[in-house]
């Protein structure tokens, strides 16, 4: 049975069969690491004692890996739904069915065996997607590799982990990601691929974001934010070689060239942390900013375009972008017209 | 192995005629609606057929009642989805309802999920799916619910080796 790339690989020299039994103690210990890593404040420290746990023995690789594909099951159903609307779907479902349930108690546990061999018959192909990530439009989400390297997806973002013994590697196909890389034990190199080129960090954090239709040149483009350390940028034609981009510094390339765009916009980070802020920002930006995050369109009418937008608004939940633009019919003086829920303007009041 | 096969489904055929009215019968208890009993009674035997080894099988009433049981509660947890999912989905706009064959998808993986976590409190199974699927940090998830960040942190532990217990234990 083939590995799902991006998750744990064994440590060298230390043979075993990955679905041989793991020691409960063991078990406890990768349960201990998910729920630390899990917490959305691992700090550096965290991060590398996980490190060493993980490269320590084989059998702490496996026993993470099984971790981590548990978190993919979970998730699986919530790909194609809201994760608002996955969660609300099984907490009403599991308070509906142990009533029903309980005469069965006896049965189920008796049934646990063969369940169990069921779903390791059906594991195959879960693992085969394991490494393609989707968020829909106005989802975010967050993932740990198997390397300690976190993953924060933003709306309507489609990425590929290809890890193998060789290369730790990210593929990119829309939408944008934050990463927080870790220092793999294996020593391999970490890439972040885009359709306009290639990003190697050094030992850092950054953000990746992709529009196919940049608003700028009307073309495709990657713009790329160093929070932490650096990244190189190998744009997919340019004949003049990488360039290095330092934290604090942000740069957008197409195939053929690298644009430097000043400091670090903190404002457009603060996604990673369900929010959308904006400081001066105009309008018509502000609006094709908000347009990533709902289904349909959201247009905004040429004469308001140039009005200036202050504000951080949490981008939590099914309605935020109604909220959002409730709260801009609050601030200035315009009109919000919904055509349809898939059609909405901003103009003048 | 074509004499091996038949020897197998000659096997099957045995079972199948032993007690399969039988079978039928005690779904029929458990559920009280002779189609669901039927549905599922057959459902049993193709899982069986597919699991193979049939002629090792011992005691087949006992092996039977675990297959059909399990497929009970599978049932029931899809009864209980497509309900949660109709009132989920009732609030949605119906452009964005998924199309029927999503719907499966959707519902199997789902299910999965369900499955994976049924016999955890409820409360924790929210905590749970707060940090999976919302991608929540443990401090969002606990001013959220009023909680700490303790009890967040003793949930996902707890769901976290239950779900390891269903599925490797």
């Amino acid at each position: 049975m083939a590995r799902g790339p991006g998750l744990a690989c064994a440590a060298a020299g230390d043979e075993r069969r990955e679905d041989a039994p793991i020691a409960p103690a063991v078990v406890a210990q990768a349960i201990d690491w998910y729920v630390r890593m899990c917490s959305g404040v691992p700090s550096a420290q965290d991060r590398a004692d996980f490190e060493q746990w993980l490269a320590a023995r084989a059998e702490h690789a496996d026993a993470w890996q099984r971790l981590q594909g548990i978190g993919v099951r979970i998730q699986g159903g919530a790909t194609r739904l809201a994760p608002a609307a996955a969660r609300s779907i099984l907490t009403r479902a599991a308070e509906a069915v142990p009533a029903r349930r309980r005469a069965f108690k006896t049965l189920a546990w008796a049934g646990a065996g063969a369940a169990a061999l069921f779903v390791a018959q059906r594991q195959v192909p879960w693992r085969a997607e394991l490494a393609d990530e989707r968020t829909g439009t106005g989802e975010r989400r967050r993932l740990v590799l198997s390397d300690g390297t976190r993953l924060a997806l933003n709306t309507a973002t489609a990425l590929d982990i290809r890890f193998d013994d060789r290369l730790r590697r990210i593929v990119l196909h829309s939408g944008e990601i934050q990463v927080s890389t870790a220092r793999d034990r294996a020593g391999r190199p970490f890439q972040v691929a885009t359709p306009e080129g290639l990003l190697v960090p050094v030992g850092t954090r950054f953000t990746v974001r992709r529009d196919e239709r940049d608003a700028v040149r009307a073309g495709s483009a990657t713009l790329l934010a160093v929070t932490e350390g650096a990244v190189r940028i190998h744009p997919q034609d340019a004949a003049g070689g990488a360039v290095l981009v330092q934290a604090g510094q942000q740069a957008r390339f197409t195939r053929e060239r690298v644009q430097p765009m000043g400091a670090v916009d903190e404002a457009a980070q603060s996604w990673v942390d369900g929010m959308l802020t904006a400081e001066r920002m105009p309008l018509a930006v502000f609006v094709a900013e908000l347009d990533r995050y709902r289904p349909g369109r959201i247009r905004c009418a040429p004469e308001v375009g140039g009005l200036l937008v202050t504000g951080v608004w949490p981008l939590e939940g099914d309605d935020a972008t109604d909220r959002i633009l409730a709260s801009l019919e609050r601030q200035l003086p315009v009109r919000v017209s919904r055509y349809t829920r898939y059609w909405v303007t901003v103009a003048a009041r | 192995m074509p004499a091996a096969e038949a020897a197998s489904q000659q096997h099957v055929q045995t079972l199948y005629s032993d007690h399969h009215g039988w079978l039928q019968g005690w779904l029929r208890k458990k559920l009280g609606n002779a189609f669901d009993a039927a549905d599922i009674a057959h459902d049993t035997f193709v899982r069986v057929l597919r699991k193979g080894a049939v002629e090792q099988i011992r005691e087949p009433r006992a092996y039977l009642t675990t297959i059909a049981g399990g497929l009970v509660n599978s049932h029931w947890r899809r009864r209980a989805l497509e309900q949660a999912w109709l009132e989920t989905l009732a609030a949605c706009p119906p452009a964005l309802a998924p199309s029927p064959e999503e719907r499966e998808l959707v519902l199997e993986a789902l299910e999965e999920a369900m499955r994976l976590l049924a016999g955890l409190p409820v409360r924790v199974q929210e905590i749970f799916l707060l940090v999976q699927l919302d991608g929540l940090a443990y401090a969002e998830v606990a001013a959220r619910l009023g909680v700490t960040v303790n009890v967040v942190q003793k949930a996902m532990s707890r769901a976290m080796a239950h779900c390891y217990r269903a599925l490797y234990a």
